[in-house]
């Protein structure tokens, strides 16, 4: 009964198909898609903005939420070279109904995603792009890119 | 993993449980601590639970009658080969898009599922596991006996073909790279099945009881139902503690609880930031990352277990032939702890994703229908506060280690001499108070 195979669905057409809707509906499978509020349009950052120009604020550590921009409660900033992501993999810890902003640039082409909220951006090579968000709901959500498959960060709102 | 499926490259769930917090680590950890000491020392002097399985109070008549008539029976066959049939809808038919219910189907409501399932009516998969019937029907149709293989299963096999596809089941649950796409469920499913099939027709049908992942599950856990069958079969109302020292030893039992064990902890390790880090830094792919860290972590977990178990067996005087039953006799000991991770882990995604896949499961193939009425479901979220999650996975985990330490306790009252029952356990207490500490320390981490 288990044993059949399925037919081949990997048509270019299907795939974009599946691609288009699967970047509306991100990444896994959310579990609240109903609480996607209005405030939580994921931008794609113009490459002249300020973070553009600005690497990662925090060198060394995990992952700093600091307050930068009056327009958001939590500036996140992260860079990707050869894989490495820095600052590295940590957690970052934000209150519940704060406007966070996570930045990320890469060195290679990518697509950011962050789980449960389900946000995107794209992140062409060494171009940052960003995810506006109000944190709305609690819990731990794993932030990460899509092709190169890395965590970047793990947002826990509390 | 350029395509589509690799945004499903996880497992299902994009929400997780936040860690618990420093201050509930501690008060959880002193408070297994006193709970310990009193269950051990004060309370409890003489074995006093049922390990023949020879008690209970038999169910009223129309109820025994009820389960145990035919017609019940292949009423329950039925509905479990609907249900694989549906569930065969959209593993075949159905996009390999997030909306699909074929991994919550699998992951949340079959496997977490069957959990609550099982500790409420006892081994439940075993009446309706679709490919048991698939094989009762074939052998009914080619005139006979089901329970005759071709050729006799020796006993010493046991449960050691379930501890290996229990494993099986877990890597794809844990590990498994681009777990929640079609082509991977697909490919599992096609081998668990073949593995199921082939070694009924060659074992007769008891290969299901000694290989099936979901019923080795379904019965370690059915166990602690407040339901179940003495000796002789009579179907009992008995204390779940009965129920679950009446698990007797067998070839491989250790083994699979030791699995169940080790991939909860893997579970909440391979969540923690420090893990995340290693994976990805050094090098591997995450899939041989992962696999190596799942087999490790079960691998420290039996570890423990056989030198306390040895210890115990040590101290407390046994011969050398009971020597090496002592781990097989406290087995069932580690089963409460076992669900008690699995209850902590998997609630929320059991409420919140269990929702979300039945509202699915109403357009298995995507193409917009409502069948069940469901579709349209928004999942309530109220069941699933964070303080009301931290309390809760703390409570079970405390729970399940003080039910193992009672089991565990009354157990070597019974193997050990008196003089030396007392000093044989210690070694027992600290493997649980171990194994409670390294899960706290875990779920704190991740």
């Amino acid at each position: 009964m288990l044993v059949r195979t399925p037919v081949a669905r990997t048509s270019a057409a299907l795939a974009a198909t599946a691609l288009t809707a699967l970047l509306l509906a991100g990444c896994g499978q959310d579990d609240d898609p109903s609480v996607a509020t209005p405030s939580t349009t994921p931008t794609s950052a113009a490459p002249t903005s300020a973070a553009a120009t600005t690497p990662a604020a925090t060198p060394t550590g995990t992952p700093s939420a600091a307050a930068s921009t009056p327009a958001v409660d939590q500036q996140i900033t992260v860079t990707i070279a050869k894989r490495r992501v820095d600052p590295p993999t940590g957690r970052v810890t934000v209150s519940k109904g704060e406007l966070v902003r996570i930045t990320v640039t890469s060195d290679v082409a990518d697509e950011l995603h962050v789980h449960g909220y389900d946000l995107g951006a794209r992140l062409p090579a060494g171009t940052p792009g960003s995810v506006e968000f109000r944190a709305d709901k609690t819990g731990l959500f794993e932030v990460e890119t899509h092709d190169s498959g890395l965590v970047l960060f793990q947002l826990v709102v509390r | 993993m350029t395509t589509a499926p690799a945004l499903l490259a996880h497992g299902v769930g994009g929400r997780q449980d936040l860690p618990i917090t420093l201050p509930q680590l501690v008060v959880a950890a002193a408070l297994t601590l006193v709970v310990t000491f009193l269950a051990l020392g004060l309370l409890w002097r003489e074995p006093r639970l049922d390990r023949d399985a020879t008690g209970g109070r038999p169910v009223p008549g129309w109820l025994a009658r009820l389960v145990d008539a035919p017609a019940f029976r292949w009423v329950l066959r039925g509905l479990g080969l609907l249900a694989g049939g549906w569930f065969c809808l959209g593993l075949l038919g159905g996009p390999d898009t997030p909306d699909n219910p074929t991994a919550g189907a699998l992951y949340v409501l079959l496997w977490v599922g069957l959990a609550p399932l099982s500790l409420l009516f006892g081994p439940v998969w075993r009446a309706v596991n679709p490919l048991r019937t698939v094989h009762l029907l074939a052998a009914l149709a080619a005139r006979r006996d089901p329970n005759r293989g071709l050729r006799e299963l020796p006993d010493s096999v046991g449960w050691w073909p379930a501890a290996v596809t229990l494993f099986g089941f877990l890597w794809l649950e844990l590990v498994a790279p681009q777990r929640a796409t079609l082509p991977v469920i697909t490919a599992w499913l096609a081998g668990y099945a073949t593995v199921l099939l082939v070694g009924a027709v060659l074992f007769g049908a008891s290969w299901f009881d000694r290989a099936d992942p979901f019923e080795a599950y379904s019965t370690l856990v059915g166990q602690l139902a407040p339901l179940g069958r003495a000796a002789d079969g009579v179907l009992v109302w008995r204390n779940p503690l009965d129920g679950i020292a009446g698990l007797r030893p067998r070839p491989g039992l250790v083994a699979v609880v030791i699995v169940l064990l080790g991939s909860t902890m893997y579970d909440s390790l391979s969540n923690a930031p420090g893990w995340l880090r290693f994976s990805q830094e050094n090098g591997l792919h995450p899939a041989v990352t992962g696999s190596a860290g799942l087999s490790l972590v079960i691998a420290a977990v039996a570890v423990a277990y056989l030198a306390a178990t040895g210890a115990a067996a040590r101290i407390g005087r046994t011969g050398a032939a009971d020597a090496r039953q002592v781990p097989g006799e406290i087995a069932h000991s580690i089963v409460p702890i076992a669900v008690g991770y699995v209850v902590a882990h998997y609630y929320s995604l059991l409420i919140l994703e269990g929702q979300r896949t039945v509202a699915l499961l109403s357009d298995p193939l995507g193409t917009g229908a409502n069948w069940f009425g469901t579709a349209d479901w928004e999942p309530h979220t109220e069941l699933v506060t964070p303080s009301g999650v931290a309390t809760l996975q703390i409570t079970v985990i405390i729970l399940g280690h003080l039910l193992g330490t009672l089991l565990a306790h009354d157990r070597a009252l019974y193997l050990f001499p008196r003089a030396r029952a007392v000093a044989g356990q210690l070694p027992l207490l600290a493997l649980m108070v171990a194994y409670t500490v390294a899960g706290l320390l875990l779920l704190y981490a991740g």
